[in-house]
């Protein structure tokens, strides 16, 4: 594999540049009619070829006062009044150092104890002098708070003198604090602040300062500094067990409940419900239990008839949903009672008990069950460990409820073999129209991830176990319910962020073998532009949205993402080898392709009238490689490629997908289910926020981005390798 | 080798646990086999059947061995006054009646998986399991019935135990369960002789005249210390369902 390298002053890599000439000669060939690849360098326009090499091609994307989005902290151009102090310059600051291009990823989650840094991007900092200024890190506010509290107190005891300069970005990231923020928020998940550099050094938040936070209601700080999600929370636990007099069929009646021991003095607590799966026990998920308890959860686990099948486990779920509901006065002498919110509940099941929460939420959306204390709307995330899909796509599907699924890559039960539908557990996930988000620990069995002992029910090499599996649970599974229960936005960071440069602080990422894979897609909605989902415009030649795709990629096929055959051995009829994310009756659908000489690439122009980017945030896509296809099997390693944007001016900018963690995992490298050796493929997803491709001296025009190009080959990341891809969008924060 | 139907002092007497045990042990090194992909698990109820060695005592040619069911241990008819639905099948029957079981069983059919298991049946109606019996091979089971004018469900030396096809019971209809049913009889699955039904129904002692599912959850749970004591966790839940 071959890293790029930065290109001073440009944010261009210079393999970059060296590349283009090369695609030029060779698209020419094949689509010279199509403006799109015209932008990309693909013609003799001389303004094409500077931009490529980094010059400004026009079509600046100043921050005029008063103009930009942006500007006020409300994001609506009022005067002093409840809602905002007029003439402040929002900004993204807070982030993370890149090793390239673009230099910095403003996120907005930091691990206490970790450095903390903020960046100023020359490219939006017009109208701001060199300073010196004075940089304060301050409890996060409301707009509204700001305008009746002005005052700047520095959390850190004192303000940090800065001076800002020109050039790259690069050369404007400072370090803020070496890990003293607070994470401690309780119960809760992140502590808010917001980052603000005093301009005008007035000691108060007044016009022409630059603040990172203070959105409307408070509910978008500058960042969170968030405690180790895999630490108990700070709230001591009570374990009851027993029986509800009705409800679930006796045999089943069981539940195993922990909660807050001082719940007496709290109020409502969102609760959490625990299916458990076949042969498994209704006691093996104190883990959990223990852990979300301690934050201030009521966890559930009851007994789960799943002996019979999907429909009775989805029945028990109910059922014993109900129970703990209505019967909340006398369980355990009453302790509960008026202390259940059961408007804000969770649905956790694991295998036939993964798929019966899902089975049990269609019931009641459906209408083929009807629940006495609850309804569908109550349940605001369901959460499958390595479902089953029994049912198919007409009985399970999540329908838009939030979705997560765990999976174990060495599940020796669900175990995801091309040859067995109802073991491929990401179906289930793929079914899902709200939000959905995946974890995927390679070396997992299924027995990792109870904690009832015996087997870890695994298969492959390189097998991870039941504490180690357990850490990555409750690290993921915290940031999860805090915030889609909660709301508490400081664990989106955990979804979509690369596992490698960003985990809880207390994953065993001492154990090579615990590689884990996240997706994450929120619900799509009408605020949101899906430029290729492959769902429809079948066309190799039509992207979903209706532009152009040009295409200089190897063997490139869209289809449906399940494996052509009952194995995984590479075989070149089967073009989508190892793609297991749907099953008979399931529609999802992707593409596949591969590349093995430089500059090969896939460009998507974006319709006319969808061209304005400046309404969105992130530009995200999932993409995986595809198991035991020889090109993967010769990588053996990490895949990255290079992904850039194109304007109707002929500037473009381009990020190579290494600057954000090592890449596209390789597959487990499982054998069995066929010849060879690599198990299913795994998605992960890419996001990248779309002022990222405006660093430094890039040109690029957001409000008239012409085509999304994906750029493979040495000079854009790995050198060769075959990979999966889907879902390629633009969506708001 | 013919199947033979041994009671159940001469089960014990033969040894058959620890060959089940042994069995069991066996199976650890299948278990990941079986688990790599539901297809394999096809035809285990066929090729994992144990051939126990013959048994002069016993009069050949009036068997139950064939499906993975080695013996009935106990077993004794029950009525209810309130009854339930049957879970264990597509047509959900009601029931106010039957039997209540321990079978003898190949521990792999028992096997706890999430894919497809073998049902366990009794005539052409999918039991219900109670407990797991994967390491006492002693499967406590429910086997909804009619009951006949006099109360008593159908006598059980004329019904087959054995296992089906790997398949969701709650999936399992009528025609279906009337084809495995078939498919048992021609690979010579056939009822415990009177002498095994004689003796399991001494040990399960007298008819159970309950109130409903709940007394027989509680009936089963003390079959379950009793028969397997591995799984007397278990048993305590099944004997605290009343809330």
């Amino acid at each position: 594999m071959v890293r790029v390298t930065d290109a001073p002053n440009t944010g261009v890599p210079s393999a970059h540049r060296a590349a283009s000439t090369r695609i030029r000669f060779a698209a020419l060939t094949k689509a010279a009619s199509c403006a799109c690849l015209l932008a990309w360098g693909l013609s003799a326009r001389p303004a094409a070829q500077e931009s490529l090499a980094g010059s400004s091609g026009g079509g600046s994307f100043g921050f005029a006062p008063g103009a930009d989005p942006g500007e006020l902290a409300d994001g609506s151009l009022l005067g002093r009044s409840a809602k905002g102090i007029p003439g402040l310059l929002r900004r993204e600051l807070a982030g993370e150092s890149l090793p390239e291009y673009p230099h910095f990823q403003y996120v907005r989650s930091f691990h206490a104890g970790e450095n903390l840094r903020v960046a100023f991007d020359p490219q939006t900092r017009e109208g701001i002098p060199d300073g010196p200024h004075d940089l304060f890190v301050v409890e996060a506010k409301s707009a509204r708070a700001w305008v009746a509290q002005p005052a700047l107190t520095d959390v850190r005891g004192a303000s940090q003198s800065i001076v800002l300069s020109g050039g790259s970005i690069a050369q404007n990231i400072f370090l803020v604090d070496e890990g003293s923020l607070s994470g401690d928020a309780g119960t809760g998940f992140g502590v808010a602040y917001d980052i603000v550099l005093d301009v005008d050094q007035s000691g108060t938040l007044s016009p022409g300062d630059v603040i990172d936070g203070a959105a409307k209601n408070g509910d978008r700080p500058g960042l969170y500094v968030v405690r180790d999600p895999i630490q108990a929370g700070p709230l001591d636990v009570t374990e009851i067990d027993y029986s509800v007099p009705d409800g679930p069929q006796a045999a089943f009646r069981s539940e195993n409940t922990f909660y807050p021991t001082n719940i007496a003095s709290m109020g409502q607590l969102p609760l959490v419900v625990i299916s458990h799966g076949n042969g498994h026990n209704y006691r093996w998920y104190d883990h959990l239990g223990f852990h979300l308890a301690s934050y201030g959860f009521i966890v559930m686990s009851h007994q789960n008839n799943t002996g019979p099948g999907i429909n009775s486990a989805s029945l028990t779920t109910m059922t014993h949903t109900d129970a703990i509901l209505k019967h909340q006065a006398t369980i355990a002498g009453g302790v509960l009672n008026g202390h259940i919110n059961s408007s804000r509940m969770v649905w956790f099941g694991h295998s036939r008990g993964a798929e019966g929460i899902v089975r049990a939420y269609d019931r009641i959306l459906t209408g083929n069950y009807s629940p006495t204390e609850y309804t569908h709307e109550d349940i605001v995330l369901l959460s499958s460990i390595a479902p089953t899909d029994f049912q198919g796509p007409n009985q399970t599907n999540p329908h838009d409820v939030n979705y997560n699924l765990w999976t174990g890559g060495a599940d020796g039960d669900v175990n995801g073999c091309a040859s067995c539908n109802l073991c491929q557990t990401f179906h289930l996930h793929d079914r899902a129209d709200g939000t959905r988000m995946s974890v995927y620990l390679h070396g997992a069995g299924h027995g990792a991830f109870h904690n009832g002992g015996g087997s870890l029910v695994a298969s492959g090499p390189c097998q991870v176990g039941r504490n180690e599996t357990h850490r990555i649970m409750k690290g993921y599974m915290m940031p999860m319910v805090q915030y889609f229960v909660r709301g508490q936005q400081a664990g989106e960071d955990y979804f979509w962020r690369d596992y490698e440069s960003f985990h809880p602080p207390t994953a065993p990422l001492d154990n090579a073998c615990a590689v884990v894979d996240l997706t994450y897609r929120p619900g799509v909605g009408p605020a949101d532009f899906v430029i290729d989902d492959f769902q429809s415009e079948f066309s190799a030649a039509v992207s979903s949205s209706g532009g152009a795709l040009l295409s200089t990629v190897d063997e490139y096929a869209e289809g449906r993402l399940d494996d052509g055959n009952s194995n995984f051995s590479d075989i070149a009829s089967d073009s989508m080898n190892g793609m297991t994310y749907g099953g008979p009756g399931d529609d999802t659908r992707g593409c596949v392709f591969q590349w093995s000489t430089d500059g090969q690439s896939l460009i998507f122009e974006l319709p006319e009238g969808e061209r304005d980017l400046t309404q969105y945030d992130f530009l995200s896509m999932r993409a995986c490689q595809v198991t035991r296809d020889f090109l993967t099997s010769s990588a053996d390693a990490p895949l990255t490629f290079t992904i850039g944007l194109s304007d109707e001016n002929g500037n473009s900018q381009r990020i190579h997908t290494g600057a954000f963690g090592p890449g596209l995992e390789e597959p487990y490298p499982r054998s069995s289910c066929g010849s060879g050796s690599g198990w299913s493929n795994e998605f992960e997803t890419i996001r990248i926020r779309l002022t990222d491709f405006q660093r430094d001296e890039s040109a690029l025009d957001l409000s008239q981005v012409e085509s999304v190009g994906l750029f493979f080959g040495q000079s854009f990341g790995s050198r060769f390798g075959r990979i999966g891809l889907d879902d390629l969008m633009l969506t708001k924060e | 080798m013919k199947l033979r139907t041994i009671a159940l002092g001469t089960l014990f007497s033969l040894g058959l646990v620890a060959l089940a045990v042994g069995t069991l042990q066996r199976r650890e090194g299948a278990a990941q086999t079986q688990q790599e992909g539901s297809g394999a698990l096809a035809n285990s109820a066929e090729s994992s059947a144990l051939e126990l060695p013959s048994n002069p005592g016993h009069q050949p040619g009036a068997d139950s061995m064939g499906g993975g069911v080695y013996g009935v241990v106990a077993a004794t008819p029950f009525r209810l006054k309130s009854g339930y639905r049957h879970d264990w099948s597509a047509e959900n029957p009601y029931v106010s009646g039957g039997w209540l079981v321990v079978l003898l069983v190949e521990p792999s059919m028992v096997h706890p998986r999430q894919t497809q298991e073998p049902v366990l049946m009794g005539g052409d109606m999918p039991l219900e399991r109670i407990n797991q019996g994967e390491l006492s091979g002693h499967v406590v089971a429910i086997l909804p019935a009619k009951l006949d004018a006099s109360g008593l469900p159908p006598a059980l030396d004329s019904i087959e135990f054995y296992f089906a096809t790997p398949q969701l019971p709650e999936q399992l209809d009528r025609s279906r369960a009337a084809f495995e049913l078939e498919r048992a009889q021609q690979k010579g699955t056939v009822p415990f002789g009177a002498e095994s039904v004689s003796e399991a129904r001494a040990v399960g002692g007298q008819a159970l005249q309950l109130q409903g599912r709940l007394e027989l959850i509680e009936a089963a749970a003390k079959w379950i210390s009793r028969f397997a004591s591995d799984e007397h966790e278990l048993a305590e839940i099944l004997s605290n369902q009343r809330g």
